[in-house]
């Protein structure tokens, strides 16, 4: 590469997983150049409502901590809205209270609910490698490809045999079997199905759903397994300190700076084209935009071959996940204490498969299942809701007008289950599907880019046989949601990413070295 | 008093199949049968004077032809007539067929759409491979994972093989196959809704998945798996219906020394210290033998026979949350005439084969919103065969017997269990759906037997009505098949082995459960006797 380029790497898209890649990129020496379309850093994470599963390794590698980022030892707790001001609440630094008030609902599952958390966190755990490691190819043609399989086979071995079964029986299962093995009462059945298909296009009866369930007990707290981490101030902080890690190692940073093409010279990444023409150079691209709009839109199927290119498209993405936010003028009556508390009206299974069933045919269901949080900023209070319950194609109908209907019928629920909260909204704004799309360019407008079935993970992440963030185009690179392990605010596709881009940075540097000799 | 080495509980086609390779195997084997007649769920019955009904299973599409040369079957008079063609009745008067011949299957897809004639090839293509690596796992007792004996170490690498044998992209296609749904694998290839409604028929029969349920893929290569196995016969009509597969599978039992007693319920294991020493019939007979096994289902074999104090918690807790759910009816239809197909009028052969109703995913994945919600389907997928179109033995001269097998129907019912007013409403339901679609069929019903997933539970004794005894999904296969750790036909209890198909393969008129089973008992027995 000829030396005028002034950057060894440039990142597409400014959410945390760019962020992330940009950061550790500067750490390893790299002149980084990182490029957001918006005028804002985060990304669709602003749209989270907390970084639960945030990897610790991305914490440790990075330094968060010295960069302001706060870890809150509470973890936050959980109310059911189970009808007009009655709800059960579980908090899982309180365990004496949780079973208090669950087993005023059932004394059976009073009992078994540590149980399950602490098999989840298990079973979650043994899946950890799987999720933190770049998925190995599956290839057996020598010892060493075939080494980090066998790698894998005895990480999962190391479980134990009891475990080992358990996780190999219910991963592939349905929520609604696995919730009604072990709960009996609907309000926890319903709460677990709703905790696995959120962000999803799953219904609670979906096989594979235990497998979405389980990510969430990844990841998180280290220390208090299957416990979310809690980052002081949410996605926001996160994104910050993230910012101030990436600068702080040297990378440069700019937005309103919208990607148009990326640059490909000889099947080689040269670089990136702004949308205002302005050409940037470096050997790298790593990109954190979706996998279709990366490959599809910005390199263009004429670099790529067809089979490729079919792959890439059949990757299912249509989002069904909506963000409703809510300004208060007050608190709600009867409330004492609970910002950063989750609410989740998801009274039984029956009613979050109901959602999915009109969600599948394109419609949108009366009574989506949801999960509210409520947050003081500057003196106001505020609310935001995360729907299961709004399918980016939509039939018939445009969001335009179903998004104001939704908000409204949600607005109406929180009022049955909390009388006068209706009077305390001065404001509802709903982000569907389509909005999502249009400003993440996350084309269907998926909470992870790509939904995250089985079928969809791992090996098989964005597309079968490219799961190790590299793609056709030499230098460029996936850092993303749409690669491995997917969405959830982990910061470990940016961090793999990273990785794979710069093992193969330093291998082509050492060739070319080697053949200069 | 007489000691035998084998008893089989059930005399349905894995029983009988379990028996006569034990027999063949040298083993003294007795049949206990609680019908009057052999056979289970693949049985001939003649209910109304002068037709034969194949009254549960209706085609013989998966039975191993290693099993019908093993017991040498066509010796003891099964014959197989294979059907071609499979036609998908639509909504609107037309009609997509499904033929033998490749290029006239093309032609039929041509005519809906272009694109997916085109496609029909790569999907057949890569259906048959993945088929291809799973084949031979049929035939064999699944490695337990969590084992590090040298069989099950060596049973997981000839997995391994198996599908390494694929190549690395056709891997990634296998592990999409076993997790994704048929809805969105058949997406992949074809965009007529027809195409894909026809195809998909095979990943919903007999399960309770939708067609975009994710699993629902495997489930179409379980059923397609007789079809693409190159044996003539693999897939058709047994001469003299599903009972012709009993009889000889018994016939070949018996030629090599096994009894077969009929009108004989067993109610207990007889047990000493912890291992079993026969069984209790109904009536207190005692009967003594070294191994017994049980053909029944899985939740019938442990929750109703074995002695509850010899099995461990964690073993009945497994058993009791295996998934056995019926999900489908049957109306076994004799008729005074050939009914009036306008679709496929054109074509009489089309007669001879399958005929279903169900033309888009939205008509299927409906039919399953009905099921899930506790009712039949109101507009239910049908499968239809007129097997005496091509045996003249099933029905008088010019009259005609239809079996309907109908998807989706509930084993209760939201309102409660199954009446006989419910029943009826269901045959209406199923009899109205084929009215549309061949005017006139109503005036030809001489006699309809409509069956519920109950009815079968309780004539046949298949939990839930469930036609595989047990869902086929990804955690009840292979070595999860029926409980993990017990994936090898050996219970809990030492000399008590199972051999339905609640085990591994599955269901759909194998005989690979009873073969596999058989196989493990002959290697205990002789190691016993050593």
């Amino acid at each position: 590469m000829s030396g005028a380029a002034p950057f060894d790497a440039l990142v597409v898209g400014g959410g945390h997983n760019g962020l992330v890649a940009a950061a550790l990129l500067a750490r390893a020496g790299r002149r980084t150049l990182l490029l957001e379309a918006s005028d804002r850093l985060g990304g669709m994470a602003t749209l989270a409502q907390d970084c639960g599963r945030l990897s610790p390794t991305v914490v440790r590698e990075l330094g968060l901590e010295r960069c302001g980022l706060r870890l809150s030892a509470r973890a936050p707790r959980t109310h059911l809205l189970l009808g007009p001001d009655r709800r059960v609440t579980i908090d899982p630094d309180d365990v004496a209270a949780t079973r208090a008030a669950l087993a005023a609902l059932s004394p059976r599952d009073a009992d078994a609910w540590p149980g399950f958390q602490q098999r989840m966190a298990r079973l979650a755990a043994g899946l950890a490698p799987f999720l933190e490691q770049t998925p190995p190819r599956l290839s057996f043609s020598d010892w060493r490809a075939r080494w980090p399989l066998l790698k894998l086979a005895f990480a999962v071995r190391r479980m134990g045999r009891a475990d080992m079964r358990d996780l190999l029986r219910i991963l592939p299962m349905n929520v609604a079997d696995l919730a009604e093995e072990v709960f009996e009462t609907d309000a926890l059945q319903g709460l677990v199905a709703f905790d696995a298909v959120l962000g999803d296009r799953l219904g609670a009866r979906s096989p594979n759903s235990v497998f979405t369930l389980m990510l969430r007990y990844a990841g998180g707290a280290p220390g208090r397994p299957g416990t979310p981490l809690c980052v002081e101030g949410g996605a926001s902080a996160l994104i910050a300190a993230l910012e101030t890690a990436a600068r702080g190692f040297g990378a440069e940073i700019r937005t309103e700076a919208p990607v148009a093409r990326i640059l490909v010279e000889d099947g080689a990444a040269a670089g990136v084209a702004l949308e205002d023409g302005t050409e940037l150079r470096a050997p790298l691209v790593l990109s954190s935009a979706h996998p279709g709009a990366t490959l599809l839109n910005l390199v263009g199927p004429r670099w790529l071959d067809g089979d490729f290119v079919r792959a890439v498209r059949l990757a299912r993405g249509r989002g069904v996940t909506a963000r409703l936010d809510l300004t208060l003028d007050g608190p709600p009556p009867g409330l004492v204490d609970a910002a950063g508390d989750r609410f989740v009206h998801a009274p039984s299974i029956a009613m979050v498969e109901r959602a999915f069933d009109a969600m599948k045919y394109g419609g949108v269901p009366q009574d989506p299942p949801f999960a509210l949080r409520l947050a003081a900023r500057d003196g106001a209070l505020t609310a935001s809701a995360l729907v299961h319950g709004a399918p980016h194609d939509l039939r018939g109908a445009d969001w335009a007008e179903e998004g104001p209907r939704l908000a409204a019928r949600i607005v109406e629920r929180l009022e049955t289950h909390w009388p006068g909260f209706k009077a305390r909204v001065t404001e509802a704004r709903l982000t569907d599907p389509a909005q999502v799309a249009a400003r993440f360019g996350a084309p269907g407008g998926h909470w992870h880019h790509l939904e995250l079935g089985l079928d969809q993970a791992f090996l098989l992440r964005p597309v079968p046989g490219w799961a190790q963030y590299a793609t056709p185009i030499d230098g460029l690179f996936l850092c993303g949601a749409g690669a491995h392990p997917g969405g959830w605010i982990t910061g470990q596709p940016g961090l793999n990413g990273a990785r794979a881009a710069l093992a193969a940075a330093s291998a082509g540097r050492a060739r070319a070295g080697a053949g200069g000799v | 008093m007489k000691r035998y080495d084998a008893i089989v509980i059930g005399a349905g086609h894995n029983g009988l199949a379990a028996a006569a390779y034990l027999a063949r195997g040298g083993a003294d084997v007795l049949v206990l049968e609680r019908r009057e007649a052999i056979g289970g769920a693949a049985i001939s019955e003649e209910r109304y004077p002068g037709f034969t009904y194949s009254s549960c299973s209706y085609v013989c599409s998966l039975l191993r032809a290693e099993i019908m040369r093993d017991l040498d079957l066509p010796r003891y008079g099964l014959k197989i007539i294979p059907y071609g063609s499979t036609a998908c009745l639509m909504e609107t008067g037309d009609r997509l067929a499904l033929y033998p011949d490749a290029d006239q299957t093309r032609r039929e897809i041509a005519r809906h759409s272009l694109r997916d004639a085109e496609a029909y090839e790569d999907f057949m293509r890569d259906l048959t491979r993945q088929v291809r690596a799973i084949r031979p796992l049929l035939l064999k007792t699944p490695p337990d994972p969590t084992s590090f004996k040298w069989r099950d170490l060596m049973g997981m690498k000839e997995i391994g093989e198996a599908f390494g044998r694929l190549g690395e992209d056709a891997l990634y296609q296998a592990m999409q196959f076993w997790t994704m749904s048929c809805g969105d694998f058949l997406d992949r290839y074809f965009e007529s809704d027809v195409v894909k409604g026809a195809f998909a028929g095979g990943s919903i029969i007999g399960t309770a998945l939708g067609p975009y349920s994710p699993g629902s893929a495997y489930v179409l290569l379980h059923h397609v798996m007789g079809d693409l196995d190159g044996h003539v016969g693999a897939w058709g009509f047994a001469v003299g219906g599903m009972g012709a597969i009993s009889r000889a599978l018994a016939a070949a039992a018996q030629d090599h020394g096994a009894e077969i007693r009929t009108d004989a319920e067993v109610s207990e294991l007889l047990m000493q210290a912890d291992q079993v020493a026969g069984v209790v019939l109904a009536d207190g007979e005692e009967v003594r033998a070294r191994t017994v096994v049980s053909n029944l289902d899985v939740k019938r074999t442990f929750l109703k026979i074995a002695p509850r104090a010899h099995l461990p918690d964690d073993f009945v807790e497994r058993v009791a949350a295996f998934k056995i759910r019926g999900s489908s009816g049957k109306l076994n239809i004799a008729l005074d005439a050939l009914p009036e197909v306008p679709a496929i009028r054109h074509d009489p052969k089309l007669m001879r084969g399958g005929i279903n109703v169900g033309d888009s995913m939205e008509y299927l994945e409906r039919a399953y919103d009905d099921w899930k919600n506790g009712t039949w389907s109101a507009r239910p997928y049908l499968d239809i065969f007129l097997p005496s179109t091509l045996d003249s033995s099933m029905a008088p001269p010019g009259k005609h017997y239809m079996s309907v097998f109908v998807q989706y129907a509930p084993p209760k019912l939201a309102t409660g269990p199954w009446t006989d007013d419910d029943r009826d409403a269901f045959g209406r339901t199923v009899i109205e759906t084929i009215e549309r679609h061949m005017p006139g069929f109503k005036e030809l019903i001489l006699d309809a037997w409509v069956r519920t997933p109950a009815d079968l539970e309780d004539q046949v004794g298949l939990t839930e009505g469930n036609i595989f005894h047990g869902e086929l999904t990804l955690d009840q296969l292979l070595f999860n098949r029926p409980v993990p750790g017990y994936a090898q036909y050996r219970s809990p209890i030492r000399g008590f082995y199972m051999c339905g198909s609640s085990t591994h393969p599955g269901g759909g008129v194998m005989g690979a459960p009873g073969a596999n089973a058989a196989r493990e008992m002959l290697g205990d027995l002789k190691r016993r006797a050593a």
